[in-house]
């Protein structure tokens, strides 16, 4: 499949998400140092960071290795598709993460933006729709 | 002589209820996996995705649907079985 056929493809840069999961109970430190390089992993790949972040401590739906608690993070960038390839090769490595998954945003991003577009009066109807 | 098949007449007086999607009252929505306590109303007792005649979803949102809670599902956010029958 070429680049130009691509939905929202333009110059073979799309929109990403990636979430990652620690445990609940390690240092502050070690979740900063983690979170770093991963951002230098993105920036590295010719992609840029749109957004960042932190969800804080989530009870697990599930249990994980033993843990039922964890600590989320969620960084938001566009770049080219080999940069996914170098994130999760560097999740798989570190133990520190429990979960870890990076999706396209686009079609997201799409709706959200003609949202905006939307006239004020539907706009208080969404504040009213009970979630 | 009988026919070999009746087919079953319908109740005259049964209501049939209008469907309605859930998400398309809502202009140019995305079904997002994060909001986990919304999509918690299409799944059963036990965590099970509900079917479409059931959530009475229209069929681009429940596409929509099912992709949002796998991922949910994938980061524990939601759970794949719930507490109640584990």
């Amino acid at each position: 499949m070429s680049k130009k056929t691509r939905r929202g493809a333009v110059g073979g840069n799309r929109f990403y998400e990636t979430v990652f999961v620690f445990d609940a109970q390690l240092p502050d430190e070690t979740v900063k140092a983690v979170v770093e390089k991963v951002k230098e992993i993105i920036t590295s790949q010719k992609s840029t960071i749109t957004k960042v972040e932190e969800w804080g401590k989530r009870k697990l739906a599930y249990i994980i290795d033993k843990k039922t608690y964890g600590q989320y993070v969620c960084i938001e960038f566009e770049g080219p598709g080999e940069t996914v390839k170098a994130l999760t090769d560097y999740f798989y490595i570190t133990e520190v993460i429990i979960r870890h998954m990076t999706m396209l945003i686009d079609s997201r991003l799409r709706a959200e933006r003609l949202r905006e577009k939307l006239p004020p009066k539907e706009a208080v109807a969404e504040e009213r729709a009970p979630y | 002589m009988k026919p070999k098949f009746e087919r079953k007449k319908r109740d005259k007086n049964a209501i049939s209820k209008p469907k309605h999607c859930a998400f398309c009252e809502e202009k140019n929505l995305f079904v997002d996996y994060r909001e986990t306590k919304r999509l918690q109303k299409f799944t059963s007792e036990q965590g099970k995705i509900l079917p479409r005649r059931n959530s009475g979803v229209c069929a681009l949102h429940q596409r929509q649907l099912v992709d949002a809670i796998k991922y949910a599902r994938h980061l524990a956010l939601m759970p794949f079985v719930s507490d109640m029958s584990r």
